[in-house]
């Protein structure tokens, strides 16, 4: 779980060019709206790659990233629960 | 080599002057195509981009790469695709007028409207360029 997180962490930051550290990314930190990351769809993309690439895990369809895309911790089980 | 023949005027909306593929040689419907590129002292853009030492411009080599992956997303409902993201684009050596450029993409992802492709370019089985290009259909109104 830690692993997955601490690797997801490093996505994001890396992926996105994010600027801020990794410790700043909680398992509760929204993925959308201000108040959390504010990404984009675009961004969403790069992120569905990269878990593709990094943990052989897809997710498919607009629908199910839908239903993954809401925090940081949301990320994290459904990659627990698929690889 | 199986060359096959693939009316690119109707799967592409490019043309004369910026239609940068001249042939497909291998078509697998939405998964991998390769497409050739001959590069000729003709060209255009080598009359105004480095005159005096032509090569080709990278930026071409990328923009032939989104057009092989463009290729397979003909067949789809929309207006076109446009080059949405480019990433991890690396340039290995420079491709002059007389080099044989061989395009190869393969979907790697795909959540409509985007499409994600591995696609590489080679000259003489030799890395010329790598990157991962991502193309957005254009909706149908």
């Amino acid at each position: 779980m830690q692993d997955t997180l601490d690797t997801l962490r490093t996505l994001f930051i890396t992926k996105l060019k994010l600027k801020i550290s990794p410790e700043e990314i909680k398992e509760e930190t929204p993925i959308f709206g201000a108040e959390g990351l504010d990404l984009d769809s675009i961004d969403i993309l790069e992120l569905i790659v990269g878990i593709k690439k990094e943990f052989g895990v897809e997710i498919a369809d607009r629908k199910i990233a839908e239903k993954v895309f809401i925090t940081i911790g949301s990320i994290v089980q459904y990659i627990e629960s698929n690889r | 080599m199986n060359e096959i023949t693939i009316p690119l005027n109707t799967r592409l909306p490019h043309s004369y002057p910026f239609l940068l593929i001249d042939r497909v040689v291998e078509f697998e419907a939405g998964k991998r195509v390769v497409c050739v590129k001959n590069v000729s002292c003709n060209e255009d853009v080598l009359q105004s981009y480095h005159p005096e030492n032509s090569i080709f411009p990278s930026v071409y080599i990328i923009e032939a790469m989104a057009q092989s992956s463009g290729l397979l997303m003909a067949g789809e409902k929309a207006e076109g695709g446009f080059l949405t993201m480019i990433r991890d684009a690396k340039f290995h050596r420079t491709v002059q007028p007389g080099d044989r450029l061989m395009i190869t993409s393969s979907l790697f992802h795909k959540m409509s409207p985007l499409y994600v492709f591995e696609a590489k370019a080679t000259v003489n089985d030799h890395l010329a360029a790598e990157a991962e290009i991502t193309l957005a259909l254009a909706e149908t109104p």
